[in-house]
């Protein structure tokens, strides 16, 4: 810890001081505010009301880029950006339209340090933020409306997770680096809360279409209003799409193939991403009571590049996701205290409405007409209650205090296949029969399992000297599976000066271990181990925070991480299993630098680049995340009523795991256009056209590494989409 | 770093950065936001009302405006009650506070509730009853709610509702000259 600080010690401060230097040469130009406001005061009072104003909720993505942005996830109570104990992106609904965007996955690539990967598994996004990089993606915590969506069984968010509709989405509130001393499991490389739209934020009626390429259609309808005293939002969306099918040249069987002279394998062919959704979501509040709901059903769902990494165009899933929410939030509960409890639930199914293939007839010599193919059926419950308190009793001090209580199940597993061990007999499946029933037997993929966990957490925020303020916290964790954990944070915050903050912060953070790691018992390759530990990581960051003018701001951090106890399926004697061990460490470091600036009225830049480097425990690079990437969206009125957005996304190159023989996977460049036409008076229809990877850059993921047998399933990697297009129509009642 | 797979993404920018700084701003007029002008208002609110001088511990007392709640000023209330005090050279200075809870309000002269605050409007009124506080909010129904002075917008022009009943309720008293360009509600 001590060379790890020392490391991150003088290059931070080093780059520091170059950035303090290089921002504060460039000088304060005149004061429009300062002008406009003196200008009012010199009116009276009749000629104030006949002044004409641009009204505030007017959709002016220009100024709303450098406004005071608050976040509430750094400590749960609201805080400029700028001062929160911890590096913090927002996005709002604002920046959401302006981007053209309808779903939550690509929102996020806007973030610093955070890339959006693809899962080898099922394609769904990864949220890899600063090199923490894994297929499940379980170290980073997504929250909607402060609820987890975690699955049990890998620690993802489900088997078909394929984000939500951004229509919903108020504004998403990002943290990179640990969380898990206020959030406890997974709030480990980050933390991204989803908040939804309640009644202020639609206020009125919405409907709208779109059309993309891949035949994708969606249809939605918001709602914001007051009814018997009850602020209630609710909103619907229908959608339907074929996916971007890109060519998967070669698959698992196409090695298996090359290795048994068969010629079973279905690659070169399409990714498998269509599915159908329907989401629908519902907020009712009233004084301090608030109730949320949301619903998704996904059917026809892809398989993608399949389970075992095969293509597979016949099986199809069906997913259901029902998160909902009671909130009681009192300022006032007391003079003193200010009281949140939560009750919160979450349920997960995932079905094999159509069998899954896990590899196509001819496999196998062609033992198998029909392929080897399983049907599956796995549900999932999370009960949570969550209680939390400010105390503002005391002059200088701000506290915190929680609890809560969590119950978890894998309630309901069903499995069948036509391969493996049938449990009735205890024999093989003779190739070329039905599917077996071998659910409730120990060759079902996951036994039925539950978890149980409390917690408890404090927080004090010390403002112990004028512009220095100490933000402490500590949380008990207690499991039913894996024992107890305690994880602490610090930060410091120093006002600078008054346009300039510096931040230094430390947390450390655990992983949970999911189900499949602990007690997976069918599969040779990915056995559990119940003796697991969870994974720990510690961070520290160093951070600058600077509003050089009224319309440009700068920000820098610095971070250095280490994460170890990294939960692998390590080969057992022999090399034929592989059994899950906390093997693996990584370290990492790097910075973010990024700048808001309002050019002109009419004319906005966001921008941001961001460096990490990681490296595992043989200090070899740890792979598949970009070690530079950047960020930049423009967006300019060009004329009434009239809005182009460009965003530009650069993501460098990946290397490889050490045992992945290929060469480093090319980096690529994207560039979306979205031209807008948008007024905002009620009775109009308001229109978006757009192109998605202008220039066709051929874009890709990193597939998963060599398997036991050193066999690269996918060697091309994960194909994204090529240019598409799409257009919007919404109509305001 | 690879800096030749960065070259397109260079240029593509730097081109988008002149674009947007170098397009003619048409229509550059200047047009106040809404906030600005609001903040405006509340400053200039002290000047048209009479508070009580139990109303103020001491000769010297700020007349303190607070905002509960997230609201939507940024900057420009704190520059509007600077610039005021700048200018003043007889009666009470002004001074700004952001509140959050209900007990802070004791200490206010004029009470900004942010729309924020839908949800509590109702005991922020009671709680509010008990001072000599003036309050202000741009929420529907405000006033007849109980509060005393409501923005809203007709057009693009910020007006306002005034009960002066309820202000002469809690002993403020409104110079006519406020009430003549205030919509009266009774």
């Amino acid at each position: 810890m001590k060379t790890l600080l020392k490391q991150i010690s003088w290059r931070s401060y080093l780059l520091g001081a170059v950035f303090l230097v290089a921002t504060t040469a460039y000088g304060t130009p005149l004061d429009e505010e300062e002008a406009m406001i003196e200008y009012l005061q010199g009116l009276d009072f009749e000629d104030l009301t006949e002044v004409e104003v641009t009204l505030d909720e007017v959709f002016d993505v220009f100024d709303g880029l450098v406004k005071k942005r608050t976040v509430k996830v750094a400590t749960g109570v609201e805080q400029s950006t700028a001062h929160a104990p911890a590096v913090t992106t927002v996005i709002t609904a604002q920046d959401i339209e302006a981007m053209g965007v309808n779903n939550l996955n690509q929102v996020l690539e806007m973030v610093p340090g955070l890339h959006v990967a693809r899962s080898s598994e099922n394609y769904s996004s990864l949220y890899i933020i600063r090199g923490v990089y894994s297929d499940a993606n379980a170290q980073v915590l997504l929250l909607i409306n402060g609820m987890p969506i975690k699955a049990l069984f890998a620690g993802n968010r489900g088997m078909t997770w394929a984000g939500m509709p951004a229509n919903v989405i108020a504004r998403i509130e990002i943290i990179r680096g640990p969380g898990s001393a206020v959030y406890g499991a997974d709030a480990f490389g980050g933390v991204i809360n989803v908040i939804t739209k309640s009644k202020d934020d639609i206020d009125g009626t919405e409907a709208g279409i779109r059309m993309e390429s891949f035949d994708t259609q969606e249809a939605w309808l918001l709602h914001g209003d007051n009814w018997a005293g009850f602020d209630v939002a609710m909103a619907l969306e229908y959608g339907s799409t074929d996916g971007h099918g890109a060519q998967i040249e070669a698959d698992a069987q196409t090695q298996f193939d090359h290795i048994f002279g068969t010629q079973a394998s279905l690659a070169p062919g399409p990714v498998n991403l269509q599915h159908d959704h329907f989401d629908a979501h519902l907020d009712i509040s009233r004084d301090v009571w608030q109730w949320r709901a949301d619903y998704q059903k996904l059917s026809d769902f892809g398989t993608a590049v399949g389970i075992t990494q095969a293509l597979d165009p016949s099986g199809k899933y069906a997913g259901e996701r029902l998160n909902t929410d009671l909130t009681y939030h009192n300022l006032d509960f007391t003079e003193n205290w200010d009281v949140t409890a939560q009750l919160s639930y979450l349920a997960m199914t995932i079905e094999t409405s159509t069998p899954i293939g896990l590899f196509p007839p001819g496999a196998f010599g062609g033992a198998y007409p029909y392929g080897q193919i399983s049907y599956l059926k796995m549900s999932e419950r999370h009960t949570r209650l969550d209680l939390s308190a400010f105390y503002s009793g005391f002059k200088k001090h701000d506290i915190r205090l929680g609890t809560g209580y969590y119950y978890g199940e894998i309630n309901e597993v069903v499995s069948r296949a036509n391969y493996g061990i049938n449990p009735a007999t205890g024999q093989a499946i003779p190739p070329g029969t039905e599917l077996i029933d071998v659910s409730d037997s120990p060759y079902a993929f996951i036994p039925e399992k539950d978890r149980k966990s409390w917690y408890l957490f404090v927080q004090d925020v010390w403002l112990f000297a004028p512009n220095w303020e100490l933000t402490a916290g500590l949380r008990y964790d207690e499991y039913s599976d894996f024992g107890s954990t305690l994880n602490p944070r610090f930060a410091l915050v120093w006002d600078t000066r008054p346009d300039f903050t510096s931040k230094f912060l430390y947390g450390r953070a655990f992983r949970a271990p999911a189900f499949g790691e602990l007690y997976s018992i069918s599969n040779p390759v990915a056995l559990g181990n119940p003796d697991l530990e969870p994974e720990i990581i510690d961070s520290w960051e160093l951070a600058f925070d600077y509003r050089a003018t009224d319309n440009l701001h700068m920000a820098l951090n610095l971070f250095s991480y280490k994460w170890y106890d990294a939960i692998h399926f390590v080969a057992n004697p022999g090399g034929q299993t592989r059994t899950a061990q906390n093997a693996g460490s990584q370290t990492g470091h790097g910075l973010e630098f990024e700048t808001r600036w309002k050019m002109t009225k009419k004319a906005s830049l966001l921008a941001n680049y961001a460096y990490q480097e990681s490296r595992d425990e043989e200090d070899h690079d740890a792979g598949n995340a970009p070690q530079h990437q950047a960020y930049l969206r423009t967006d300019w009125l060009v004329y009434p009523n009239w809005y182009l957005d460009t965003q530009i996304n650069w993501v460098g190159k990946r290397h490889r795991i050490f045992a992945d023989p290929r060469a480093s996977l090319d980096g690529y460049t994207t560039v979306d256009l979205t031209l807008r036409r948008k007024d905002i008076r009620k009775g109009h229809w308001n229109f978006a056209l757009g192109v998605r990877n202008l220039f066709d850059d051929d874009a890709r993921e990193p597939s998963r590494g060599p398997t036991s047998r050193g066999i690269v399933s996918i060697p091309n990697d994960l194909p994204l989409a090529g240019r598409h297009f799409f257009l919007e129509m919404r109509y305001q009642f | 770093m690879n800096i030749l797979s960065m070259r397109p993404f260079l240029a593509i920018t730097l081109l988008i950065v002149l674009t947007g700084i170098t397009s003619p701003s048409y229509g550059a007029s200047k047009t106040p936001r809404e906030y600005q002008l609001k903040a405006v208002f509340l400053t200039g609110f002290t000047k048209f009302i009479e508070w009580p001088n139990a109303a103020f511990s001491k000769a010297n007392t700020r007349i303190t405006l607070c905002v509960l709640g997230k609201h939507p000023f940024g900057r420009a209330l704190n520059i509007a009650v600077d610039r005021t005090n700048k200018r003043k050279r007889k009666g009470r200075r002004l001074k700004v506070r952001y509140i959050k809870k209900l007990k802070q309000i004791a200490a206010c002269h004029i009470l900004y509730v942010s729309q924020s605050e839908r949800r509590r409007r109702s005991a922020v009124l009671r709680y509010a009853q008990h001072y000599y506080v003036l309050t202000v909010s741009d929420m529907k129904h405000f006033v007849e709610n109980g509060g005393m002075i409501q923005f809203y917008t007709q057009g693009n022009k910020v007006r306002f509702f005034i009960n002066p009943k309820t202000l002469r309720n809690a002993d403020l008293e409104p110079h006519g000259n406020l009430l003549r360009v205030a919509d009266i509600v009774r």
